[in-house]
């Protein structure tokens, strides 16, 4: 049991896949221009993360050692085309502004990361739990550096403005420039928090 | 005047990294010297012009015609999956130069998501066969601008006294982002 | 052999499944989108439509806002313009029946943000309103002194652009959607 919640929540903080790891870069940087956006995206690759971590560890003794990432690669395609035509359908504005990034969850480090890493090695059941923990992390990173970029650079959160109508905002945070150096300032402000935690133990 | 258009916009306007976010995991991962960088950058030149050009042809001449598009993700991943395999095969007999140079690159291209990026965009794009492997092979350049660019800043900045927290990665975004503000300034010279 | 036999096991099995979600998502797909044209229009209407009617020529693709009792209440048609500061601006821009914008909206730009951008904005779309073909200069004011549109500050290209892309909207419905027989 302690086990599983380790599993968990490693994926939060000490191994979190995009602030630790630094996998699956390219959404995070794209889409995080609103916290919706940056939300939809988490919780899109979450499934097909969960997906994929699930078929694969159920299959892993099923598949050749020689073909083993293309047959990875075609099953986290078929969810991710799954997703997309899910998010066509009842979420079409949500596929207005993640457009492309959706079939390139395919291409997100971190799920054939995770597939090659741990799914094909462990059973299904902590497959599952570490989809969740990671997919949590994921989206997790994904809705703070959001957050961030939309106070900042539209001054709304979730498009509830804050300061009134119209406002006077650092425009540049919502714009490439402000992708990167806000991931930048995150990563290092948790080095710092975590060096005071170690100077403090 | 059309071909042009697509090769100042590919490079410079809507740089692959800087403007559409393609590609960034070997950006920051593989940008630690210079030459190495190159390297990359090369690998990625090779498999992004003839990934897109296969894949083109492939859902023009299957994925249309049968009516498949929502294959399209599943397909065009095979497709760079598999070449890089068959690169990497062939680079290995023909050029063991070569091969010791770009080999340890290649694998990690299959998850490049600048590939399996350029080559949706080349197809959504109304371009002709010609145009989308122009673009492609541009887009390829724009990647090597990029990231020489930043290799060569980041082999400076070790030697730069840096504060503590933001030592490594942290302070490469922050030099990314000045650079990509740089390339914003691009925007308005395609209309 | 049996990397190949498993590897096309698996490429067969995504197939099928695949095609089975495309079936089952085709329907909500195909609303989902005429959902979001419907709202688009909804939007550059001072009034609440009733029913939609597509009617299509060579040039152009209308669409007619009826209201309960299948009175026509105003046009909408799509144009674009190349002449944007960074690509094409594409615009959705409403007609009343008596040729004169309601409003528009618009639906992709790449104009520069916080500059350029500002041309989807309502105080720079209000002076669009009530605007028709007769006595009126579409012009920017910086090119033409009679010309009614107060330009952008540091977007004048961008500002020059939606007015010549909602001027020719106007001119569509105005010469080109009298030809339809079919109304």
């Amino acid at each position: 049991m302690k086990d599983a919640l380790q599993v968990f929540t490693r994926g939060f903080v000490s191994e979190n896949p995009v602030l630790k790891m630094l996998l699956g870069l390219c959404p995070v940087l794209a889409v995080t221009t609103t916290a919706e956006n940056g939300l939809g995206m988490g919780l899109a690759t979450t499934f097909v993360l969960l997906g994929s971590n699930t078929v694969i560890s159920a299959s892993a003794k099923l598949l050749p050692k020689t073909v083993r990432i293309p047959a990875y690669i075609v099953v986290i395609a078929t969810f991710v085309t799954i997703v997309d035509l899910l998010i066509k359908a009842f979420s079409p504005e949500l596929n207005q502004s993640l457009g492309l990034f959706i079939p390139l969850i395919v291409v997100n480090c971190m799920i054939l990361g995770r597939a090659e890493a741990y799914a094909s090695k462990n059973g299904i059941g902590y497959s599952i739990i570490d989809a969740f923990g990671m997919g949590f992390g994921f989206t997790f990173a994904l809705l703070l550096l959001s957050a961030m970029r939309e106070v900042l650079g539209a001054g709304t959160i979730f498009n509830i403005p804050l300061v009134g109508e119209d406002p006077k905002t650092i425009l540049v945070m919502a714009l490439p420039p402000g992708a990167f150096a806000g991931l930048g300032f995150i990563i290092a402000g948790l080095n710092a928090l975590e060096k005071k935690q170690k100077s403090n133990a | 005047m059309e071909i042009l258009l697509i090769v100042v916009s590919a490079v410079f306007v809507n740089n692959v990294v800087f403007a559409r976010f393609l590609g960034i995991c070997p950006y920051i991962g593989v940008s630690k010297k210079l030459d190495t960088a190159i390297g990359m950058g090369f690998a990625v030149t090779f498999v992004m012009t003839l990934g897109s050009a296969i894949a083109y042809l492939l859902y023009k001449g299957i994925l249309v015609p049968y009516k498949i598009e929502f294959m399209q993700t599943v397909m065009f991943i095979l497709v760079i999956a598999s070449l890089v395999q068959v690169v990497e095969i062939v680079l290995k007999k023909v050029s063991k130069v070569l091969y010791a140079s770009l080999g340890i690159f290649l694998p990690l291209i299959t998850t490049n998501c600048a590939i399996l990026g350029v080559a949706i965009l080349a197809n959504q794009g109304d371009y002709n066969f010609f145009e989308s492997v122009l673009f492609s092979f541009f887009s390829a350049m724009g990647f090597i601008l990029a990231i020489v660019l930043f290799a060569g800043i980041r082999e400076k900045l070790e030697t730069a006294d840096v504060p503590t927290p933001f030592k490594n990665v942290p302070i490469s975004f922050v030099v990314a982002a000045i650079l990509s503000m740089a390339f914003m300034g691009f925007s308005g010279l395609v209309k | 052999m049996k990397p190949i036999v498993v590897l096309t096991l698996v490429g067969v099995i995504s197939a099928l499944l695949l095609s089975y979600v495309y079936d089952v998502t085709k329907e909500p797909i195909a609303e989902a989108k005429a959902k979001m044209k419907r709202e688009a229009i909804q939007k550059i209407f001072p009034f609440t439509f009733d029913s939609l009617r597509t009617n299509k020529t060579e040039k152009a693709v209308f669409y007619e806002a009826y209201d309960a009792e299948l009175n026509i209440k105003g046009i909408a048609v799509e144009t674009s313009t190349d002449k944007g500061y960074s690509g094409n601006i594409e615009v959705l821009v409403g007609v009343s029946t008596a040729c004169e914008v309601y409003n528009y909206k618009v639906l992709a730009h790449a104009e520069t943000p916080g500059l350029g951008d500002k041309i989807d904005k309502d105080k720079f779309k209000a002076q669009f309103k009530g605007k028709g073909l007769e006595g009126v200069v579409w012009k920017v004011k910086k090119d033409d002194k009679d010309g009614f549109v107060d330009e952008l500050t540091a977007a004048t290209i961008s500002s020059r652009a939606v007015t010549e892309a909602v001027y020719q909207g106007l001119k569509l419905v105005s010469e080109e959607y009298p030809k339809l027989s079919d109304k």
